[in-house]
């Protein structure tokens, strides 16, 4: 037991830097997992047969002692670094306690015994005295409450250093983790968030670095998480471009110059480069250390390439907001441009209200429209409903503290998927944003009003009412005149539609992101500060397309 | 099977990397995070800590040098699948020219 003196000569200082030391080793040791998981991977790739299963199973089995170190590390700071933040916490009480004492007047022995020393003149007077008996009572009561804080502290340090899993206790399976998970139908975001939950932080660690594709993408697990797993998936995929494009231009050097197979090969080298170059741009502003912190929430190369990528940590912001691009999207038709929109977004929203924090994230998710002929096809919008639903609901499971205030933004094509969304289940969200919209995405007699009771039936009723639907269209968007077309649902910019038409400017179809009225506007609506949003109020037939 | 024995060896030796940099990292980090408690007197959960950071990192010193092994067995295999395919190669070369005469 941590007695008097001992709890004032205690130095929580050192506690907290044996935390940090133990916590950095834990990170550079997650590291080194990696590095040896990925050499058991490549390995895989060049070597087949019986030796080399085996050795890539030593390597895997390696990877997973390193991840089990590194956890054991993270728990040291986590025990260490609570303790010392107690131990602090308890030699303040004790020190304020020791001034009281003073005022009493009384002292404290090296022992923490209290003792009153009453001036002569208090002892004629019982009221004084009393006061004094209470004030030693106090003191006496606070160095208590400081010595069992420490204890306590103490305690449940000790208890958790004690049950830190060792590098050599027997590995956690992270297939056995794998086969918890809930699948099909039950695995509804609130189902995922319960299962990692119910994981060991070693089988977490296990199933990121062993399993990133399983759990990257996964709606109802931590936005930390997912980008920890994704980031892995990212640079696999750099690395296979790489290897890829020196095998090309290896095999170019062999090639007749003028032969089709060169042309071919040619071809092929120039997208891969670009794909290599919109690699490494992504990783970049994962890694840029002068911008807000990024989280790649999904990673999924195959065919145009999916990819979800968060400014700032939705799980922790006071504002998130999704912003669901439209037509041509795929991670190498134009994400690039959406990073820069996020990246925007996100600091107007901190700049309209700096004592909030806003997360913002690009959803680029579905299989969007690759030009603007097939973009009067509906079934772009219909066939990403469902996830674009268990995405926001994942964001509502995953959150910390207090619920973040949602909204939901679609541009172009975007509006239309995002707005059928919302008109198909209740999303969860705040508010709904449709900029640059060729229609809601609902049926074509739908308005700003009918989202209010979606859910209704399930007794999950969205709430969404109409003061909280917004439109825009700046002046010079050409998307104006095809606005409404049956496929994609109403213009929600008309009058009869009754959403709330925001202030865009001069923006042109691409560029509202460059437009000061409608990114004003914008962070308004994202920061609740409805009032001050500039309601536009030009009517639908003004706005201007080039006359010549 | 199949067997790119440069790459192979190219892995074995960064696999063999990985195990020297955590062995020569985690024994330079030894001190300092054994010491950093001190100055806690009365505290049972330093006692407890220091046993667990001495045990922490002989495990992960003794993990850094399973894994330099493995680095230096995977490369030892592939050398061994070299020298079998060279005299195999070399039985072929000379089968051939017995044939040839």
């Amino acid at each position: 037991m941590v007695d008097y003196a001992e709890l004032k000569n205690a130095d929580p200082e050192r506690l907290t830097r044996a935390a940090e030391k133990a916590g950095r080793v834990g990170r550079d040791l997650d590291q080194f997992a990696e590095d040896v998981l990925k050499q058991g991977r490549a390995l895989g790739g060049t070597w087949t047969g019986k030796d080399a299963d085996a050795a890539v199973q030593e390597l895997t089995r390696h990877g997973r002692d390193y991840t089990q170190a590194h956890v054991a590390y993270l728990g040291v700071e986590k025990a260490m670094g609570t303790l010392g933040q107690k131990v602090t916490a308890a030699k303040k009480i004790l020190d304020a306690a020791e001034d009281y004492a003073a005022t009493v007047p009384a002292t404290i022995d090296a022992d923490g015994r209290v003792t009153a020393h009453p001036p002569p003149e208090a002892r004629k007077s019982d009221g004084w005295m009393a006061s004094i008996s209470q004030g030693v009572k106090t003191v006496a009561a606070e160095l208590q409450r400081a010595l069992d804080m420490a204890n306590a502290a103490d305690t449940e340090a000790a208890s958790a250093l004690a049950g830190l899993e060792m590098p050599d206790a027997p590995d956690a399976d992270p297939l056995t983790a794998l086969g918890t998970m809930p699948t099909g139908d039950k695995a509804t975001p609130a189902a995922i968030k319960k299962w990692w939950d119910s994981l060991s932080e070693n089988e977490r660690e296990l199933l990121k670095n062993e399993y990133p594709d399983k759990v990257g993408a996964l709606d109802g697990v931590p936005a930390v998480d997912r980008d920890d797993a994704n980031r892995i998936l990212l640079d696999e995929r750099r690395n296979g471009v790489d290897e890829q494009i020196k095998g090309i231009e290896d095999e170019l050097t062999r090639t007749p110059a003028d032969s089709p197979a060169a042309d071919y090969m040619r071809e092929k080298l120039e997208k891969l480069k670009q794909e290599k170059d919109n690699l490494d741009n992504l990783r970049q502003r994962l890694d840029d250390p002068n911008k807000k912190e990024a989280f790649l929430l999904k990673f999924d190369p195959a065919d145009d390439g999916r990819v979800i990528l968060a400014v700032g940590n939705p799980d922790k912001a006071d504002n998130v907001l999704t912003h669901v691009p439209g037509t041509g999207g795929g991670f190498n038709d134009g994400f690039r441009e959406d990073i820069r929109r996020a990246d925007i977004e996100q600091r107007d929203a901190e700049a309209a209200d700096p004592s909030k924090s806003t997360s913002a994230i690009v959803w680029q998710d579905y299989d969007a429209p690759g030009d603007l002929l097939s973009a009067g096809d509906p079934s772009y919008a219909d066939d990403a409903a469902d996830d674009l639903r268990d995405f926001q609901h994942g964001l509502r499971e995953t959150h910390e503290g207090e619920p973040s205030r949602n909204t939901l933004l679609g541009h172009s094509y975007g509006s239309t998927t995002v707005g059928n969304a919302a008109e198909n289940a209740n999303l969860k969200i705040d508010d709904l944003v449709l900029v640059a919209s060729p229609g809601s995405g609902q049926g074509l007699g739908g308005d700003a009003g009918d989202f209010a009771d979606v859910g209704a039936d399930k007794g999950d009723r969205s709430g969404l009412t109409k003061d909280h639907v917004w439109a825009a269209r700046g002046n010079a968007d050409i998307i104006a005149p095809i606005s409404g077309v049956p496929q994609l649902g109403p213009d929600p910019m008309e009058d009869g539609y009754g959403a709330r038409t925001f202030e865009s400017g001069t923006a042109s179809h691409t560029s509202y992101w460059d437009d000061d009225h409608f990114r004003r506007n914008l962070s308004r609506i994202v920061t609740g500060r409805h009032d001050d949003v500039q309601e536009d109020v030009a009517p639908i037939d003004q706005i201007g397309l080039p006359t010549n | 099977m199949e067997l790119d024995i440069p790459k192979v060896k190219g892995i074995a030796a960064k696999v063999g990397k990985v195990g020297d940099e955590v062995g020569e990292y985690v024994a330079r980090a030894r001190g300092d995070i054994e010491q950093a408690g001190d100055g806690n007197v009365g505290f049972a959960s330093v006692k407890t800590y220091k046993d667990v950071a001495v045990r922490l990192n002989e495990q992960t010193v003794k993990l850094a040098e399973r894994t330099s092994t493995s680095g230096e067995s995977i490369a030892t295999a592939a050398a061994n699948h070299d020298y079998t395919d060279s005299a195999q190669a070399l039985k072929l070369h000379t089968a051939g020219a017995d044939m040839a005469v």
